[in-house]
């Protein structure tokens, strides 16, 4: 779980340049870290990059936090 | 009329399309462009009882094919209505049901076919090659009143609009793209990155304008990837939301300059962008312009490639068009403006007073002919993705909790907020009911800031909650 956890910081780093420190496994996409769509939406297709995964419309939909986001990689690998 | 179908041929080999995807990324020229509209209009014909004078239904994802259906449809003398993918399944429902579409065209299972007052064809089968196809013809002066193409826009009354377009607003003079404060000698050729969605006016009017002036259009295949899509691709100029912007923006403060393929002109519409990122652009020599218009102009109404002297200006009008100020609003007189709401008399009377169309933006012209925006008439929510949010919409759909007493709903940095009163015993309870409520949300609708209050909103002196 870390190690998604630090690969998937590092991508919300590169995309919304938002510093690594305040990136928490329980940061909510909307309320701490103030993504917008087309962030998340980046942010998603270079997940599923990296991961070798995908991520249809209803699951993004659900994504709240990045540990929603860790569990599904764990889940789906 | 522009002879649209006959210029385009005469860019023959030329590149129309380049769609990025990785290594499998794809060229189209004109001449493979325009045949496969042919083939696509045959299969259209075939798969109905005739198109000609049919309101046809587009919700599928924004593409290539896209465009060409749609010419498909305008060129076979029906009416083609793009809808807007991301948009609520409610409003979808609506819309098609409004818009009396005979037939609606999907590439997705989002809505149940149960519940689509249409007959519903598959995109895969309108583009199934069977080496038949049609011969289409430009449109004549006779037929410019007739109308072509519909686009929804999101109402101050929670309820979109049908924004009707005839062939004279779309193909009845020519479009202007850049001014001579513009980086470039020549257009033909020229390589312009856009992610404007095809049903979007933007999109629309991007797709018209680069056919018309020789340019080849390039898309992501997956618009998710506009950050990886330009490495290693070399573009001219980048027309994008401004949501792009302000991505493309932190990417280049990372020192990832690599990713924006080399444009020198970057050219955003839709909303107004933050004056920060167009000077840090500037600082990297990159130029910046902007359109500002809307589905009603069907186009644009002002155009701006002199930011360096007027950075905070949506630009001079376009060519085209009369800009008028009339009690501190905009108003346009020019060919592009719409025929009318449709089935909405109302709304059209209110919004085109002796055929001038009344934009909702206040502001005004300077000496100089730059036009400013002060200000916005209508109650609308205009965010950097270029969509159009209601309050009301969302405003009617926080009412659903019983607990949520008064609210309102507004842009705040960007983003959509709320302020609500409820009880202090209540407050968690509304609180979760709009995570529950976001995660129905399309994406761009969702609710971002969150202002809890135990007393009543302010009033104006009628009553009404206080904008």
């Amino acid at each position: 779980m870390e190690e998604i956890f630090k690969k998937i910081a590092a991508i919300i780093e590169d995309v919304a340049d938002i510093p690594l420190d305040e990136i928490e496994m329980n940061s909510s996409f909307i309320d701490d870290l103030d993504l917008s769509s087309l962030e998340l939406m980046s942010i998603v297709a270079k997940v599923e990059k990296e991961f070798s995964i995908k991520v249809n419309e209803k699951q993004l939909l659900s994504v709240e936090t990045v540990k929603d986001v860790v569990e599904y990689i764990a889940g789906n690998k | 009329m522009i002879k649209f179908l006959s210029e385009m041929q005469a860019w023959g080999d030329n590149i129309a399309f380049r769609i990025l995807d990785g290594d499998s990324s794809i060229n189209i020229s004109f001449q493979q462009y325009g045949e496969m509209v042919q083939k696509c209009a045959y299969n259209l014909n075939q798969l109905t009882d005739g198109l000609k004078g049919k309101r046809v239904g587009i919700y599928c994802d924004s593409s290539c094919e896209y465009t060409m259906l749609v010419a498909a449809i305008m060129f076979s003398r029906a009416v083609a209505v793009p809808f807007n993918i991301r948009e609520s399944i409610d409003n979808i429902l609506y819309e098609v049901e409004n818009a009396e579409i005979d037939y609606l065209v999907v590439d997705n299972d989002l809505v149940e076919e149960d519940s689509i007052k249409a007959k519903v064809l598959l995109l895969s089968d309108v583009f199934k090659s069977n080496g038949e196809k049609v011969e289409l013809k430009d449109f004549s002066e006779e037929e410019k009143d007739s109308n072509v193409l519909m686009i929804y826009t999101s109402g101050t009354t929670g309820k979109p609009k049908g924004v009707v377009l005839s062939v004279g607003n779309i193909f009845g003079y020519r479009k202007s793209m850049y001014d001579e404060n513009a980086p470039f000698e020549k257009l033909e050729g020229l390589r312009v990155y856009t992610n404007f969605p095809y049903y979007h006016i933007g999109g629309i009017n991007g797709w018209i304008t680069h056919f018309e002036l020789g340019v080849t259009t390039y898309i992501s295949k997956n618009p998710s990837n506009v950050l990886s899509d330009l490495e290693g691709e070399t573009i001219d100029s980048a027309i994008v939301t401004p949501a792009t912007l302000n991505l493309w923006k932190k990417t280049v403060s990372r020192g990832r300059m690599d990713r924006l393929g080399g444009a020198k002109l970057l050219v955003s519409a839709g909303a107004p962008v933050d004056i920060t990122t167009v000077e840090l652009f500037m600082e990297h020599g990159i130029s910046y312009g902007q359109y500002y218009g809307m589905s009603e102009s069907c186009g644009n109404i002002t155009s701006n490639f002199d930011c360096k002297n007027h950075l905070k200006s949506v630009g001079k009008a376009d060519p085209s068009v009369e800009v008028i100020i009339e009690d501190g609003e905009i108003c346009v007189k020019g060919p592009g403006v719409m025929q009318e709401y449709y089935k909405n008399p109302e709304e059209t009377e209110k919004t085109i007073i002796n055929g001038v169309l009344h934009t909702g933006d206040l502001g005004y012209v300077a000496e100089d002919g730059y036009v400013y925006i002060t200000g916005r008439k209508k109650n609308l929510i205009i965010l950097s993705g270029g969509e159009n949010v209601s309050p009301e919409e969302l405003e009617n759909a926080l009412y659903k909790c019983e607990y949520v007493f008064e609210c309102k709903v507004y842009a705040e940095d960007d983003r959509i907020g709320t302020t609500i009163y409820t009880d202090e015993e209540n407050s968690e309870t509304v609180l979760s009911f709009i995570t529950e409520l976001n995660s129905t949300l399309p994406i761009y609708k969702r609710i971002y800031r969150k202002n809890i209050q135990n007393v009543p909103l302010e009033k104006t002196a009628s009553g009404k909650i206080k904008r």
